[in-house]
């Protein structure tokens, strides 16, 4: 029996697996990188996303984890901000930095607990592609928010979707 | 949940109290916690610590009796150190604007310190909720202020420190709730004042500036007045 809620949601999804639109996103070639958070960590510190992933590889879903990306200076919280307030996909970008020291990733997948308008997995992104160009990245996120609560259909409500960048620097989510 | 008797000082563990703990809360959480007053100030509402130097500045005095004020009227629970200064200013500005308050203490509860504040530690024990993880009879230790710091960033959802200079003691709190990823707060205008240096280190851990005018921000970091059973930060 699962006791903490990150071996809840890694067991759910691994008994789940085979009905989830994005069942191709796991495996043993699979890598999973966590999100840094919003700011610098100190070591030992509570970073959920990373024992999301721990916990996901223990289960089987993925092969690796590689905590390959972090913070370098702190940005705005997206899920604690105003949406006008919101740090650009730039700004992310040059807030991570990645360590290239790690052996030549294939198939990448980047794990975060919330995902709000997706800057900073597409920011997240854009620094792994720049390291090794030639790995696959995808990504998933454990919540959604939703503006629209018409939008909100269920609790558990797996979906594949996409994030887009746009030239502004701006992110859309959809869905 | 334990059952409370009026007046009386019982020891829990703190899951009895906070509900489950993940690993990182529990490195530093107390075994036991001795307490004397009203439990349900832990049970439902949203808890913020406001915390600052023992020795004020006058307008440090005017922010946090704003800020504390600002929680009541907003249904949140005030949580500090009942040490000298902002601690006592957060303390008795709750209880005057009609708040709860929970006082987490550096002594054993039969014990005040600073003795000044006896009577107001008797007034939250009475009324409100005084948390203790030094046992009954035990001696004091100047070191025991900065572990009780660490478990007032564990009681609180949010911590906020109003005022410190770069060797307060204040200081183990903001790093123990950045390390639980609890949000800390640093009001205005300390958290951009360039003579200190803690400021902005700690924001660059994830801290986060307060203005008077903007704090509306501190419930955004905050279950909802009501909402809690158990807050369960046990990722």
């Amino acid at each position: 029996m699962p006791t903490t809620p990150r071996e809840w949601i890694a067991e759910r999804i691994a008994d789940r697996r085979r009905d989830l639109p994005f069942a191709d996103f796991f495996g043993a070639d699979v890598t999973l990188v966590p999100m840094p958070t919003h700011a610098k960590q100190k070591e030992n510190s509570l970073w959920v996303p990373r024992r999301l992933c721990d916990e996901m590889c223990r289960v089987n879903l993925a092969g690796a984890v590689s905590a390959c990306i972090v913070r370098t200076t702190a940005v705005t919280k997206a899920a604690q901000s105003r949406p006008d307030e919101r740090p650009t996909v730039e700004q992310h970008v040059r807030s991570m930095s990645v360590d290239r020291t790690i052996e030549e990733l294939d198939d990448v997948v980047l794990l975060d607990d919330v995902v709000t308008r997706g800057a900073t997995l597409m920011a997240a992104s854009i620094k792994i592609l720049e390291a090794f160009p030639r790995v696959r990245v995808r990504a998933i996120a454990i919540l959604r928010t939703i503006t629209d609560p018409e939008d909100f259909r269920s609790v558990e409500h797996p979906c594949v979707g996409t994030i887009k960048l746009y030239d502004s620097g701006k992110t859309h989510r959809e869905p | 949940m334990v059952d409370p008797v009026p007046n009386r000082i019982d020891a829990c563990r703190p899951e009895d109290l906070l509900g489950p703990l993940n690993d990182v809360e529990r490195k530093f959480a107390p075994k036991q916690i001795w307490f004397r007053g009203r439990l349900d100030l832990l049970a439902r509402d949203p808890r913020v610590a406001v915390v600052g130097s023992r020795e004020l500045s006058p307008s440090g005095a005017l922010r946090t009796r704003e800020v504390a004020t600002f929680l009541v009227e907003k249904g949140v629970v005030v949580v500090s150190g009942l040490a000298a200064g902002a601690d006592t200013i957060a303390h008795q500005t709750a209880i005057a604007a009609g708040g709860r308050t929970i006082a987490v203490i550096g002594t054993p509860l039969q014990t005040c310190y600073p003795v000044s504040n006896r009577e107001l530690q008797e007034r939250i024990g009475r009324e409100h909720l005084v948390l203790s993880q030094f046992e009954p009879g035990s001696a004091i230790q100047r070191g025991n202020f900065v572990i009780r710091n660490r478990l007032m960033a564990l009681v609180a959802d949010a911590s906020i420190i109003v005022e410190a200079g770069d060797s307060s003691g204040t200081l183990s709190q903001g790093w123990e709730a950045l390390r639980l990823g609890r949000q800390l707060f640093i009001l205005d205008p300390v958290a951009r004042d360039p003579k200190l240096v803690w400021p902005a280190k700690m924001i660059e851990y994830g801290a986060v500036p307060l203005a008077l005018d903007g704090l509306a921000d501190i419930l955004e970091a905050l279950p909802p007045p009501g909402a809690r059973l158990h807050a369960d930060h046990s990722a």
